[in-house]
């Protein structure tokens, strides 16, 4: 490993000193930082929680602007071969309570067979939060809008949309468009196939006392990221972006289990679209076939047609869910006694990405029933 | 509800009979709902009356003086309670046949023509209450022949207001209902009943902030199976232990008793105060253990009576495997305890198919 690359990783007590050493780490290697934003579910500290799931995470130092931790993994060596290693990583505290950010300069089978791996087994009490595809559109317009930068442009976009003829059996298309156009026209090709993002990926150039500095950037609703060339101007824009939707997120899904209400009332969501989808009920089947894609679930369809009402049990809390549709336009997701944060989040992203992409919001109900009498 | 079919008790030999067991029971459910939001609902206003609240199943009790039970206990499906009158309301999805089939079930509305004790107020009275009869809509004509018949009779004699209510689950304007119509009889509340005639209540409004499941009768068994297997022992084990390296079975020591006070929380209508009945019954918790005990799922503690291991796992869908279970292990019966030759069903729908 180089000295810049070991660099990022020196303990600091100062958060200007940590961007330095990972702008110097990016700038001076070529590697690709990558991380994600965590939510903590109650005030645990973020390395207590990794090792309830990996007793081998160590920290390495600690300080009031980030923690390096050392976790171990099998590195590929060569094809078919793997040897015992250890990655690095840096956790650091965000201006949101509950959200943390992780981060690594180390190689990309580290990230996705260790890392991220294990953070999705700390959950429900440490998870990722996820962002819609709105929050990641807004994460482009805000970034490029942003003050410091002499050219932006939009070079990969992975988005879904609805098939509206049936092909096998399919009913949704899944695409990576690759691309060099500026994020208005993006986004209005986008509103036009009637699509949804599910990753985007951008590169720019960054205007300093150093010269221009080329630079790019990948963040998905996952809260996933990926950087290069370097760091602080993405912290201070798409990524602070990011965090700010995600806690809003993490705030929406918090506390919706029957058991912290009042008389155990329960607090349902709603996902609406602008369009009367269920209008053709075949949506209807094509939304349990949805349900039933989710992994580590159960799905009972208790009614399939013409009102649909299923129950969900996420298997990776125990999180329990009715899941209605009573009228032509909209989702409605029922907690039940249990319901964590971590997975009202996991249940509503796999309807929003795998069904179709609406507005999320509370449901009042009674307040705006129209009773005809 | 009492059922005169005995395939709504969760005997239902066929996966058609059982899914027409579950969508009954669940309409009844909806109809007692709505009927409750209905009449505690002020439309001018739009917020709830003050004052009101309404109840599915709760328990009160005769006086010395009534016809039919004199100082006994009676659980109404449903009650409603509008100050400084009241609504005692009871199911009868079978409500069919003659006067003589309905005879039960006329003795137990004039059962509730009676100064009932137990009302969810400080003293536990009622200036005065109405009784309500609810059907499906497809038993409204008959329901109006028959209780004219037997007025007629004489074997339906009942001194407070008596209406009789049926309700049809449809679609309306783009969105599910639940129609209510007043189509027999006459209320004190003449708006409540002017606005039933009939009265389309939006389910979306309505619905999902509703967690009851269950009402005074036994629900199909694989639909209190898996009620209790998605809502109650999902709850039993710590959130923290199931992503727990190499864990897909949990096994959670469980008693009866502990499993009715759970499920009550969990899909029994919202108690109130002190009338509130046990919902579900205790009864019908012992048998789905026994069940499930069948299934091989259930293991009884023989140190603690009452008290079962369950082996809890993940099921792709709760409800098709329980109604798989269910029809593995009830024996198709040629002709079912107590049903008497040409017997009808609850709901023309559940004709047997041949």
């Amino acid at each position: 490993m180089s000295e810049h690359l070991t660099g990022a990783y020196t303990r600091t007590e100062d958060a200007h000193a940590l961007f330095a050493h990972l702008d110097a780490a990016l700038r001076h290697t070529g590697v690709r930082l990558r991380g994600t934003v965590v939510a903590v579910d109650d005030g645990s500290d973020v390395p207590g929680l990794l090792r309830r799931r990996n007793s081998a995470v160590e920290t390495v130092w600690s300080s009031p602007v980030a923690m390096c931790l050392q976790l171990p993994y099998l590195r590929p060596t060569v094809p078919g071969q793997r040897e015992a290693s250890t990655g690095t990583v840096l956790v650091m505290p965000t201006d949101e309570p509950r959200l943390f950010l992780v981060l690594t300069v180390d190689p990309k089978d580290f990230v996705w067979q260790s890392l991220f791996p294990l953070i999705a087994r700390s959950a429900p009490r440490l998870f990722q939060p996820r962002i819609t595809s709105s929050s990641l559109a807004k994460l482009l317009s805000s970034s490029e809008q942003a003050a410091g930068l002499d050219y932006f442009e939009v070079t990969q976009v992975s988005a879904r949309s609805h098939l509206h003829e049936r092909r096998r059996g399919k009913r949704f298309r899944s695409e990576l468009m690759w691309t060099e156009e500026s994020t208005e026209d993006v986004l209005a090709a986008l509103r036009e196939r009637g699509q949804w993002l599910h990753s985007v990926a951008f590169r720019y150039r960054i205007l300093g006392s150093a010269g221009r500095l080329r630079c790019s950037a990948r963040f998905s609703r996952q809260c996933s990221f990926a950087m290069q060339g370097e760091f602080s101007w993405s912290y201070h824009n798409p990524l602070q972006s990011m965090i700010k939707d995600a806690a809003a997120a993490v705030r929406f899904y918090s506390n919706r289990g029957r058991t912290g209400t009042p008389r155990q009332e329960p607090r349902p969501v709603a996902i609406h679209y602008p369009d009367a989808v269920f209008h053709d009920k075949t949506k209807l089947r094509h939304l349990a076939r949805v349900l039933h894609l989710m992994t580590r679930s159960s799905v009972s369809v208790l009614h399939a047609n013409p009102y649909f009402r299923a129950s969900v049990v996420d298997f990776t809390d125990g999180s329990c869910y009715d899941i209605w549709v009573l009228s032509e336009n909209s989702i409605i997701i029922t907690p039940q006694l249990r319901a964590t944060s971590a997975s009202m989040g996991r249940v509503c992203d796999h309807i929003l990405s795998w069904f179709g992409e609406g507005t999320l919001r509370d449901h009042y109900g009674i307040a705006e029933s129209q009773h005809n009498g | 509800m009492e059922s005169r079919n005995p395939s709504t008790t969760g005997n239902g030999t066929k996966p058609d009979s059982i899914d027409l067991e579950i969508n009954t029971y669940q309409d009844t459910v909806y109809a007692l709902i709505c009927l409750g939001h209905v009449a505690t609902w002020d439309d001018s206003n739009r917020g709830f009356r003050p004052g009101t609240k309404y109840g599915i199943g709760c328990r009160m009790k005769t006086s010395i003086a009534n016809r039919i039970s004199p100082s006994r206990p009676a659980t109404p499906d449903l009650i409603i309670v509008t100050p400084p009158r009241g609504m005692v309301a009871e199911a009868k999805l079978s409500f069919h046949g003659s006067v003589a089939d309905c005879e039960s079930d006329l003795k137990q509305l004039m059962k509730y023509d009676d100064d009932l004790s137990g009302w969810p107020t400080p003293d536990g009275r009622i200036k005065a209450h109405d009784i309500l009869l609810i059907v499906h809509y497809t038993r409204k004509g008959e329901a109006t022949d028959i209780l004219a018949a037997a007025k007629k009779a004489g074997t339906f004699v009942i001194k407070r207001k008596f209406a009789a209510v049926c309700f049809n689950r449809s679609p309306q304007g783009g969105s599910e209902s639940m129609t209510l119509e007043c189509f027999h009889g006459a209320l004190t509340d003449r708006k409540l009943q002017r606005r039933m005639r009939p009265l389309a209540v939006p389910l979306a409004a309505v619905l999902p902030h509703h967690t009851a499941a269950l009402y005074d009768q036994p629900p199909p068994m694989p639909l209190l199976l898996q009620l209790t297997w998605d809502r109650v022992f999902s709850t039993l084990v710590p959130p923290d232990e199931f992503l727990e390296p190499g864990r897909k079975t949990f096994s959670i020591p469980c008693s009866v008793d502990q499993v009715r006070e759970l499920l009550a929380d969990a899909c029994g209508p919202p108690r109130l105060e002190k009338c509130q009945a046990e919902i579900p019954q205790r009864d019908w918790i012992k048998r789905m253990f026994l069940h499930l005990e069948q299934m091989g799922i259930a293991r009884r503690i023989d140190s603690k009576p009452g008290s079962y291991t369950i082996d809890y796992c993940r099921k792709p869908s709760s409800l098709d495997f329980f109604k798989r279970m269910c029809l593995k292990i009830t024996k198709p019966k040629t002709r079912l305890h107590g049903q008497k030759s040409g017997a009808r069903p609850d709901l023309p729908g559940q004709m047997p198919m041949f």
